[in-house]
């Protein structure tokens, strides 16, 4: 089955824009989309009070980094079902989300001056991958299993560590780390929005230029040396692009759950396995759908509700329906 | 294309990181324009020898030269520019297309970062075409038979453009049909100078396909020469531990197990 590469990126590019579009719009203050342009375009014009700052203090710094996580968990994601070789694999797999919750609860609930919160989340996330890594590596080599098993026992090493710092918490911290483990777009500003982007983006075009050899390299190990890839160095340096996007996501605004699922996975089987182009398609979707959750989630009830209850129960049932009805499933077996 | 491009290897000897010691000594010549069959029973080391000469595994003690020139120390990109590898079988996770398998051959040449350009795709065409199977360009590999991915494998490693192909049961799975086919694409190759190894099952695969054989057992070459003048009734009962019937049919060399 052949379809247009352009088109679906032309469909997907109009998308995000629209979606984009209805996340400034939107919200317990209506403005109008004449008065979003108008703001956008000629920010300095006279007349724009409260509607200004509304849009463009509050929701355009949200709106970029909905964009930027939902692309980098998206991105993250799919480098990692194509080293793994395997579609059930999210970025999550070497431990970096609940390396990433234990210091977030280290924050919270012991002090946030000793361990100020993105960065204390993020060092644990990157920390946890590093763990994983090291306990993985035998002899110089890197063995897919060894490093899943690794993943497994890390994740649950700090989760028993979460565990116990939550017994030890207090009633409002455990509400406020409960509400931070389920994600939300609540804490972003303009320092959030700009940060993630100048190291989200030079990472996610590093990994992009990579796409081809990311193909060879998901044929498999042995192939793609006999190939000429120098194996070892390139999967430790997109793992570690991609464990890094995800610790720097997850730091920013929680944990969001199936966005790194799932959109790579819908990005395959609209677009194929050629990762040259299912990277940027799998961006653009990540970007759009967490841009429309968490749109979603603070606009469809009068308070916030935690984003990754609405990507759960937006993303699940579409892709069952994508798994029913597609016979171009994006993965064999 | 000149003698210089014999594949040579001098006591090799590669370990598993388990323990099992698998090729023990391996001494073996692989001159170019030939066929050469790896021929050995289960165990014999036939594959780890076949992934030490791909360059997959590196031998412990040992080397594995091409024209003189020692292979272990060359970096992967360079070394894939001189031996290709066709696996046994390879089992696709992802519905890349024929053409895209077929371009993947074309990474070791690659100069940019962004991948194929235009006159690698012309020459993946031209490698698909000549395993005969142009039609598959445009399928999905996960919907192939086992027959046809061998060929669209052996196609990448044409397009790889390699003095050297180094292929594992390159047969092992397919019908007759399929295997002749494979056999006589093969040999086309050889014609072309290409140095050719294969490792092989079936006697008679030997016989009437490869010129040169060389023997393994336990690790090591047994003996090695022209198929037709080594296989006979004491090896091949030596190998296997039952007695062998040479015999001809339509003036092809034919060997029959007896079963007692």
């Amino acid at each position: 089955m052949k379809r247009s590469r352009p088109l679906i990126f032309a469909v997907l590019g109009g998308l995000v824009l629209l979606v984009c579009l209805a996340a400034l719009v939107s919200g317990a203050y209506r403005v109008p989309a004449g008065e979003v342009f108008r703001l956008l375009f000629f920010p300095l014009s006279p007349g724009s009070g409260s509607a200004a700052t509304v849009v463009l203090d509050i929701r355009l710094p949200r709106l970029f980094t909905a964009l930027l996580v939902g692309l980098g968990l998206s991105v993250s994601g799919t480098v990692f079902q194509g080293l793994f070789r395997n579609p059930l694999v999210e970025p999550y797999i070497l431990g970096v989300s609940s390396g990433a919750a234990f210091g977030a609860a280290l924050s919270i609930v012991l002090s946030a001056a000793v361990f100020p919160l993105h960065l204390t989340s993020f060092a644990c996330g990157m920390g946890a991958m590093a763990l994983a890594l090291l306990a993985a590596g035998r002899r110089g080599t890197l063995p897919i299993v060894n490093l899943i098993l690794a993943g497994v026992v890390i994740n649950s090493l700090f989760s028993a560590g979460l565990s116990f710092l939550k017994l030890t918490a207090g009633a409002r911290e455990l509400r406020e780390l409960t509400f931070w483990l389920m994600g939300g777009l609540y804490v972003a500003d303009r320092h959030t929005a700009g940060l993630l982007a100048v190291q989200v983006l030079p990472a996610a075009l590093v990994i992009w230029s990579q796409g081809w050899k990311l193909n060879v390299l998901s044929a498999g190990e042995e192939e793609a040396l006999t190939l000429g890839l120098r194996v070892k160095f390139l999967r430790g340096l997109l793992m570690i692009l991609a464990a890094y996007v995800t610790s720097l996501c997850v730091a920013a605004v929680g944990i969001v759950a199936w966005v790194g699922l799932m959109m790579p996975h819908i990005a395959r089987m609209l677009i194929g396995p050629d990762h040259r182009v299912l990277i940027p398609a799998s961006a653009l979707l990540g970007a759009g759908f967490l841009t429309l959750c968490d749109t979603l989630a603070r606009t469809v009830t009068g308070g916030e509700i935690p984003v990754s209850i609405i990507t759960a129960f937006l993303g699940a049932p579409y892709l069952l329906f994508l798994i029913r009805t597609n016979r171009r499933v994006g993965f064999a077996g | 294309m000149p003698a210089d491009m014999d594949l040579r290897a001098e006591g090799c000897r590669y370990r598993y990181a388990n323990g099992t010691l698998a090729v023990r000594d391996f001494s073996g010549d692989f001159p170019a324009g030939e066929i050469t069959a790896l021929f050995g029973p289960n165990g014999s080391g036939k594959t780890t020898m076949l992934k030490n000469l791909a360059g997959i595994y590196t031998p412990a003690e040992g080397k594995v030269s091409l024209g003189g020139r020692e292979l272990n120390r060359l970096p992967p990109k360079r070394r894939a520019a001189l031996t290709a590898y066709v696996p046994q079988q390879s089992v696709p996770v992802f519905p890349f297309t024929v053409g895209e398998t077929v371009l993947m051959g074309r990474t070791p040449s690659l100069g940019g970062v962004f991948g194929p350009n235009r006159q690698d795709v012309t020459k993946a065409r031209e490698a698909l075409e000549s395993a005969g199977a142009s039609e598959l360009w445009d399928r999905c590999v996960t919907e192939l038979s086992g027959g046809q991915r061998q060929l669209v494998l052996i196609a990448r490693a044409i397009a790889q453009d390699t003095p050297v192909l180094l292929l594992d049961e390159p047969t092992a799975s397919l019908d007759l049909h399929h295997q002749h086919d494979i056999w006589r694409l093969l040999g086309a190759l050889a014609e072309t100078g290409k140095t050719i190894v294969a490792s092989v099952h079936d006697p008679n695969q030997v016989l009437w396909f490869c010129r040169r054989v060389v023997v393994m057992r336990y690790g090591t070459v047994e003996i090695q020469g022209d198929s037709r003048t080594i296989f006979n009734d004491n090896l091949l009962e030596s190998l296997y531990g039952r007695g062998c019937l040479r015999t001809e049919a339509e003036g092809l060399p034919v060997i029959l197990p007896l079963f007692s």
